[in-house]
């Protein structure tokens, strides 16, 4: 299913106080495909993605996945937020937490108490059902929080920098996990990021945004090789030459020119 | 603390009590204070043993205990579902902080005669008061903790399409639940104040009471032997509840 | 909108609950008339009545109230800034002192977790029926939760600010003005809130229990007579004493606690 982004623009504030989050802004994730959308800080790109999300209520325009107009959190859509620190419930253990992820769905006991399982093998944690979140390290609490959006065999995963906050080296594998769980559950990704490496190591396509107000500047198709790898495809040059495109745009937004 | 650090840390909790106790012998000693007033540490450990055996004072504790009971279980349910509700109904907020803040100032031991006019002298009169003096602080701690709600499990538990009662009871219930434990504990403090005060004016039954009756039958050793009792239940229960504190909010110290 | 108009619609905004509450009452009080339950308007007269006067010289006070409240308040304020004087002290002392506040915590956690009204029979056997036996026990039944958090409030202080404050080479006494202090403060301050609270109890069940004057004295006194309406504006003067007090504490916590950013209550 496809999500489609048309024409969104959010204001928070009214009259004078008013401040313009995003403006008109439109792009389609196409199923199964991992869109990154990057951005200098206050770019409205976390803006966008939580009202893809129904999180939040757009000013104008609308979003729509597959047939259905989004004006509340969808079915079959699920969110890792930027924090697992703050967005797991502590109180809970991580099988807990990931069997009230689909409280609302109503499945069979046996058929939930499978997903949960596989869920958490696919993350690489199929022994940690009993701990709790805090007697977890930072790279393994994200793990659940993945695992915790897989549980309802999600067609939609919406990311919000969900990595900005671990070491170099779990990010890399973290990245890995994304791409094969997109394989394994056969989901579409908008994956929100200001790491530009990670941007286009990930995606099919990278939408760049630009701050004041927040709008989408460009897409970019990124035609790498897949299967990705962490060194395999930084070596590629095609990797290099994207890199610094997304590069410019990103810094320098005014002075753009396109290198291909 | 390591074996050695307990024992030392024991040692000078000795020594630092005992250093009091004899502060308090040679006060009387020296006549600084008449000894009909103030009874020497000697006579009041004496006095212990008669009060664990007396069949009134154990009636008494017992009945005073039961009533605090009652008031904490009401109380705390009572408070909490409140707290939640107002909570979640924002045009509430601000006007339950207004009445919070004017009923808790009004200080619970003004009730009593109140009270004993509407009640008489049984358990209906201390406990009613007793609730009006608890009611407060664990309200407003309930309010305090809904608000400490951390935004982004609220987000989380919307975006798995939870209803709002799931959201009270999953994810706003138990991130209050900390502060709503700090405000259990202050309303077991005060309410064993407010209660105790209503026995002490004639409230028909409790320890309060019987330690009246000792105080008129000028028996000061056993009124010291009944704090002394009472002090050391007190610090028992304050124990207890800090230790079942923390084991069900484990996860609070950490993350 | 004026600027007056704004904050009354503020106050309105904020305050119809508790006026709803007490419009209940009257209207409770009207329905099922009660000799024990007067109607609040029929309270508030006989407020006016007994409390006030028509002279602006003593603020619109009656005698009754300057004598009854003023000897009220003189033995709590005496007994609560004894206790906050002697509390802060000892707290800094067990603070700062490892070795004292291993001697000393149990006999102060003791003394916090005695029902302090327990210590009033004793406070009576000392003192006798006199204004310093109020004085006691207030002192005596508030010093214990001062201790307690002030000692806590300045063992927490944190060690980095401590490092950082002795590689300015700061003097002894700097130190704990600047940084010991100060960074104890919230804690200090919660401590006296809940002492004010404990200590306003006290105040009024040591004038219940044996008194010939004051506040507690002029309840228990109009119950004693069946002059129900005067119990009931008594209990109200009582309880406009306690929420001016409390008022001012928060106002002078605000100040004390400007730099810190903090929710109360009344910024949701």
């Amino acid at each position: 299913m496809d999500l489609v982004v048309d024409d969104i623009s959010k204001t928070y504030g009214q009259g004078a106080a008013a401040r313009v989050a995003v403006t008109s802004a439109s792009l389609t994730v196409g199923a199964q495909q991992l869109v990154s959308i990057v951005g200098p800080s206050g770019c409205g790109k976390s803006t966008l993605l939580m009202i893809m999300a129904g999180l939040l209520k757009p000013s104008s325009g609308r979003v729509a996945l597959g047939e259905r107009r989004v004006d509340g959190p969808p079915v079959g859509l699920s969110v890792v937020f930027q924090d697992y620190s703050r967005s797991l419930f502590p109180w809970m253990t991580v099988r807990r937490n990931l069997t009230m992820a689909a409280a609302a769905y109503r499945l069979p006991k046996a058929e939930l108490k499978n997903r949960v399982e596989q869920a958490l093998t696919s993350v690489g944690l199929p022994a940690s059902g009993d701990l709790y979140p805090w007697q977890m390290s930072g790279g393994m609490q994200q793990r659940v929080a993945i695992a915790r959006a897989l549980v309802v065999e999600p067609t939609v995963m919406l990311m919000d920098e969900p990595f900005a906050a671990v070491d170099a080296q779990t990010r890399a594998d973290l990245e890995d996990l994304v791409l094969r769980v997109r394989d394994e559950y056969k989901v579409t990704i908008a994956f929100v990021t200001h790491d530009i490496d990670e941007a286009v190591y990930l995606a099919d396509r990278v939408v760049v945004m630009a701050a004041g107000p927040g709008r989408i500047l460009e897409e970019i198709a990124i035609d790498l090789p897949k299967p990705r790898d962490q060194v395999e495809t930084k070596l590629d040059p095609n990797f290099a030459a994207l890199r610094s495109e997304v590069f410019r745009l990103v810094m320098r937004p005014g002075t753009t020119q396109k290198i291909s | 603390m390591t074996r050695d650090g307990k024992l030392g840390g024991a040692m000078l909790a000795l020594l630092g009590t005992a250093s009091l106790l004899t502060a308090w012998q040679l006060i009387i000693s020296f006549g600084l204070v008449p000894e009909a007033s103030i009874p020497t540490p000697w006579s009041v450990a004496q006095a212990l043993p008669a009060l664990l055996t007396d069949r009134d004072f154990l009636n008494g504790a017992l009945d005073t205990v039961t009533s605090w009971a009652v008031t904490v279980a009401i109380g705390s349910s009572a408070a909490v579902v409140i707290g939640l509700v107002t909570s979640s109904v924002p045009f509430l907020r601000r006007p339950t902080a207004v009445v919070v803040d004017t009923f808790r100032s009004v200080p619970a031991t003004a009730l009593i005669p109140i009270g004993v006019v509407f009640f008489g002298l049984g358990s209906q009169m201390k406990i009613s008061i007793a609730l009006y003096a608890i009611f407060w602080p664990i309200l407003i701690n309930t309010v305090y903790g809904v608000a400490s709600t951390e935004p982004m499990r609220l987000d989380a538990a919307r975006s798995m399409r939870w209803p709002w009662w799931r959201r009270q009871v999953f994810v706003i219930l138990p991130s209050a639940i900390p502060s709503i434990l700090t405000g259990i504990r202050i309303a077991t403090g005060v309410s064993l104040i407010v209660i105790i005060s209503t026995e002490l004016l004639g409230a028909r039954n409790g320890v309060g009471t019987v330690l009246v009756q000792y105080t008129q039958a000028l028996r000061p050793d056993v009124v010291y032997a009944g704090v002394l009792l009472l002090g050391m239940a007190g610090a028992l229960l304050f124990g207890l509840l800090v230790q079942g504190e923390r084991r069900l909010v484990r996860w609070a110290s950490v993350g | 909108m004026g600027g007056v108009g704004r904050a009354a619609a503020r106050v309105a905004g904020a305050g119809w609950l508790v006026a709803l509450l007490l419009a209940a009452w009257e209207v409770y009080a009207r329905i099922w008339p009660s000799v024990f339950f007067p109607p609040l308007s029929e309270v508030l007269g006989n407020f006016s009545r007994m409390w006030l006067s028509a002279d602006a010289s003593s603020l619109f006070t009656s005698d009754l109230l300057r004598e009854q409240a003023g000897t009220s308040l003189g033995r709590f304020a005496m007994g609560w800034l004894l206790a906050v004087v002697v509390g802060v002290t000892l707290g800094m002392l067990l603070g700062r002192s490892p070795v004292a506040s291993r001697m000393y915590n149990p006999t102060v956690r003791f003394f916090t977790a005695v029902p302090n009204t327990m210590l009033l029979p004793i406070a009576v056997q000392i003192f006798g029926i006199t204004s310093r036996m109020n004085v006691f026990l207030i002192f005596l039944g508030t010093v214990w939760v001062i201790i307690i958090n002030t000692a806590d409030g300045v063992a927490g202080v944190d060690e980095m600010w401590l490092r950082s404050a002795r590689s300015l080479r700061l003097s002894r006494w700097t130190l704990y003005r600047s940084v010991v202090i100060p960074a104890a403060m919230p804690r200090i301050m919660t401590g006296l809130r809940v002492s004010l609270g404990i200590g306003l109890i006290l105040m009024i069940i040591s004038e219940l229990y044996a008194t010939t004057v004051g506040l507690g004295f002029q309840i228990v006194v109009a119950e004693k007579s069946f002059l129900y309406v005067d119990m009931w504006s008594a209990f109200v003067l009582v309880g406009l004493i306690g929420i001016v007090l409390n008022s001012i504490f928060t106002l002078v916590e605000r100040r004390v606690l400007r730099w810190q950013r903090r929710s109360s209550l009344s910024d949701l």
